[in-house]
């Protein structure tokens, strides 16, 4: 859905001069000059008002930021009092309220919210961790790179995976990912498991994606086949050589940039065109980072993640618990940066995931599983260590309290899901409603309850609020005002233009 | 089908008319067995708590609040600090781990000297990037000239996302009402984050009464340190000590001697009650009988009867009360609901409608 569907001629036809406009409470209010953002949480709606239409609302006692009650108004009283202002110039203001759940008509909303948010049913992402050994020491990565158990899965049981989880999800579209450790130390099992899908998905009727997250370091190896097996790629760079070298190591200490470069020019020589995701440790880098992958890389898409509070960056790292305001600031350069390349090339980049928060704010889906209430974990998401065991998402792979069983089991996956206490309270406490910090955040709708695993890392229990929330709350509303100021951002929307239209996009609508 | 709702104003027999307190300003010093003694007496009544802390975030304090997150209730608090210090990065993320902390508040005065302000703006700054809901409580007196007011207000309001309440520093009588009226209602105008903490007498209780979370003694109290529980913070009235009567005996004895408004001279609570109940014009309020009502608030089912929170907000309901409310969920259409309890279940359900504890659906 983009934007509102109902017209302004329809709402006006509901409106007579009995009509009664309620107030709605727990809207957030940010004046910036003379101008103030107003958010509805609930719906995630958001719009700029001006000075003179937060006048005149005001005025009527229809907004304002202290009450936790409904003030409430006659429609004639409105135009009664309107203080210069035309009925057709009351009732516009209205509209632009009404479908933004701003306000009520006789009680009732545009948005209904209960039906707005939805949980997918069933999962549609299965990632298989198929090795948990990796070849690189990186200083913040969860796996454990000592441990000499190679951890390798068997081709028998990724293949047992592939086929219980073909057969028993209901959807036709399935995602299967090769995660790790780093995958590629088990080629047997990709190259068994790719073919295998391919065996049997036309008979099971399914549209099979197959992905690969790597360190890149055995992509000159691998390269062609992957190709061959049609698995979307992903490299882990983390930027410059200095930038990357830091935190990307060989057991030995020894930066693996050059590895990673040589993997990656190989496979994009032979047509591979690999994904690019970097992780950024120190917010000053972002500019640095994403100018590299523009300009040294020629890559006009990729994905910048903040480091995270888990596994070996714990120790390596300092987590000032006030760290997201520096990532926001930083963060939000990108915006500038991207801006200055459209205007150089006439291209805009595609940044994960800038694109999908500008996507949040034009329209209710949420197309990302990591950014809803409750996350994708269990719902979307299925994560397989590579002894078969079964999480509800790839970040909880190897967490014990987190374990739904194994593939062993003879009881249907949704079997598994349903009876399995921890999955149980997922699914029902970690809503934005049930978080106590996010229950009344302006947010919490664009955000939802964030990364379960991140909060399990960082507080030690999962119904906590995402441990970077600061970050979001920061970044969405810069970007409400930057994008009300320059409308054209919303092309930065990217890929996530198959869940909403770039066209039908009208930032200056918010606007009002 | 339309309802219609009362057009003279009648009591609402589902919500508790006098209603026993259950949001409570607590007192915290030094003290903490005894604050725990406290808390114990008024947990059966109460879901949120206002704490008001007059030394600083000591560790034995952080670590008293951590042993909160132990108590079964459904419990939370906002926790209001004077002299905060430094908020070190340790402070903060012990406040972080705090699941059950709603707010977290600075008292201070009108600071003018830059040096003072800016230690307090640096304190909200940070507790906010830490992710903490950030409020400064301002206190204000005649002392206060206006434009230091201003300035103050423009300052935490421009480099902070704090919201901002007021109250009163003393109980002098202010000499400005007027002027602080003006420099108030332009502030709410402009829609930035200012609510009073507690009643202005002096001022339009226009501007006050609905962000108050004073009740006037009715649905709120004030406990000090030593257990005192009064109506208010400013009050000088001693219903009982906690710390020797438990909650209900002291309301007991309070409701068989009270006079007409022995709780607050300035009739809060009833005032309150004609601000949310009685419709301005008197013109009815039509309400579609598909419509369905979908809860925003939770229940507390305690010793004394069913408490809706919704936030730092709550309502005392009747027993009659609690059997609508059982009914409310989201899916029941406001038909359904008077088939089942007549023109009283519409009633609250407008109650609440405008109380903004729940929201309309089709």
């Amino acid at each position: 859905m983009s934007g509102p569907m109902l017209e302004f001629s329809e709402f006006k036809k509901a409106l007579s001069p009995e009509s009664v406009i309620t107030s709605v409470p727990g809207l957030y209010f940010s004046p910036r000059g003379n101008r103030c953002l107003v958010v509805e949480p609930e719906t995630a709606s958001w719009c700029i008002l001006t000075e003179e239409t937060r006048d005149y609302l005001t005025n009527q006692g229809l907004l304002r930021p202290d009450l936790e009650q409904r003030t409430w108004r006659h429609l004639n009283d409105l135009y009664l009092t309107s203080g210069g202002w035309n009925e057709e110039r009351v009732d516009r203001i209205l509209y632009s309220l009404f479908v933004r759940n701003m306000i009520t008509l006789n009680g009732q909303t545009y948005y209904q919210p209960s039906n707005l948010w939805t949980v997918q049913k069933y999962p549609h992402y299965f990632n298989i961790h198929v090795a948990e050994s990796c070849n690189l020491a990186c200083r913040y990565c969860r796996c454990d790179h000592q441990s000499p158990d190679p951890m390798l899965m068997s081709v028998e049981t990724c293949k047992k995976i592939i086929r219980r989880v073909m057969e028993e999800i209901p959807g036709e579209k399935i995602i299967i990912g090769f995660h790790g450790g780093e995958p590629l130390l088990n080629i047997d099992c990709i190259i068994e498991g790719a073919r295998y899908v391919r065996e049997i998905a036309p008979s099971l009727g399914k549209k099979v994606t197959l992905s690969l997250q790597t360190n890149g370091i055995l992509l000159t190896k691998y390269s062609e086949l992957l190709k061959e097996l049609k698995v979307e790629t992903g490299v882990s760079l983390d930027g410059p050589e200095a930038i990357h070298n830091r935190q990307r190591v060989f057991a030995s200490g020894r930066g693996s940039f050059g590895e990673v470069i040589e993997g990656l020019r190989k496979a994009r020589k032979i047509g591979l065109n690999p994904g690019l995701l970097a992780v950024v440790s120190d917010p000053e880098n972002y500019t640095e980072v994403a100018r590299f992958m523009v300009e040294n890389l020629d890559s006009r898409s990729f994905r910048l993640n903040y480091l995270c509070y888990e596994g070996r960056a714990k120790k390596q790292f300092d987590f000032e618990v006030d760290r997201a305001a520096a990532f926001a600031d930083n963060w939000l350069k990108l915006v500038d940066l991207a801006v200055d390349y459209q205007k150089k090339t006439g291209k805009w980049l595609s940044i994960d995931d800038l694109n999908l928060f500008i996507a949040h704010l034009a329209d209710k889906s949420r197309p990302h599983m990591c950014y809803r209430s409750p996350c994708g974990a269990g719902n979307s998401i299925l994560g397989f260590g590579y002894d078969g065991r079964i999480y509800p998402c790839e970040e909880l792979v190897g967490k014990e309290n987190f374990c739904l069983g194994t593939i062993d089991d003879p009881r249907p996956l949704s079997n598994l899901l349903m009876e399995s206490e921890i999955n149980q309270r997922i699914q029902e406490k970690r809503k934005v409603e049930n978080i106590n910090k996010c229950r009344t955040c302006p947010w919490r709708r664009f955000h939802g309850t964030g990364c379960l695993n991140k909060s399990y890392e960082f507080f030690g229990d999962t119904e906590f609020e995402d441990p970077m929330c600061y970050f979001y709350r920061r970044i969405f509303e810069e970007l409400m005002w930057k994008v009300t100021e320059n409308p054209e951002l919303k092309n930065l929307i990217g890929h996530y233009h198959k869940y909403v239209e770039e066209e039908k996009i009208n930032f200056i609508d918010n606007l009002i | 089908m339309i309802f219609k709702s009362q057009t003279k104003r009648k009591r609402n027999s589902a919500i508790l008319s006098f209603p026993i307190p259950f949001i409570f300003r607590v007192e915290i010093n030094r003290d903490l067995d005894k604050a725990s003694k406290i808390i114990s007496a008024v947990l059966p009544s109460s879901s949120f708590l206002v704490f008001e802390v007059s030394n600083g975030l000591q560790p034995q304090l952080l670590k008293w609040l951590e042993s909160l997150e132990q108590v079964p209730a459904d419990l939370s608090f906002n926790l209001m600090v004077r002299n905060p210090g430094d908020l070190s990065g340790e402070i903060l993320l012990a406040l972080r781990h705090l699941r059950r902390l709603n707010e977290f508040e600075i008292i201070t005065g009108v600071l003018e000297n830059q040096k003072e302000s800016d230690r307090i703006i640096q304190a909200l700054k940070r507790a906010e990037q830490s992710a903490l809901r950030t409020r400064a409580v301002l206190e204000i007196g005649n002392e206060v000239g206006t434009e230091s007011l201003q300035n103050f207000l423009d300052r935490l309001f421009s480099q902070t996302s704090a919201a901002v309440s007021l109250r009163r520093a003393g109980s002098e009588k202010l000499t400005l009402p007027n002027k602080w009226e003006v420099l108030f209602s332009g502030y709410l105008k402009k829609l930035h984050p200012l609510s009073f903490d507690e009643c202005f007498p002096e001022i339009n209780p226009r501007l006050w009464l609905g962000s108050i979370s004073c009740r006037g003694g009715f649905g709120s109290g004030y406990v000090t340190a030593e257990g005192i529980l009064k109506p208010c913070r400013l009050s000088d009235l001693v219903l009982g000590n906690l710390l020797k009567k438990d909650l209900e005996a002291i309301w007991a004895d309070f409701m068989k001697n009270r006079g007409s408004s022995a709780l607050c001279p300035l009739n809060v609570f009833e005032k309150r009650r004609q601000m949310i109940n009685a419709p301005s014009s008197g013109q009815p309020f039509v309400l579609e009988s598909g419509l369905k009502p979908v809860p925003l608030y939770r229940i507390r089912q305690g010793k004394f009867g069913a408490t809706l929170i919704k936030n730092l907000d709550g309502l005392l309901l009747t027993e009659k009360g609690l059997k609508i409310i059982k009914e409310i969920d989201g899916n029941r259409t406001l038909k359904a609901l008077k088939k089942k309890f007549g023109d009283e279940a519409v009633s609250l359900v407008f109650a609440l409608f405008l109380q903004g504890f729940v929201r309309l659906e089709k």
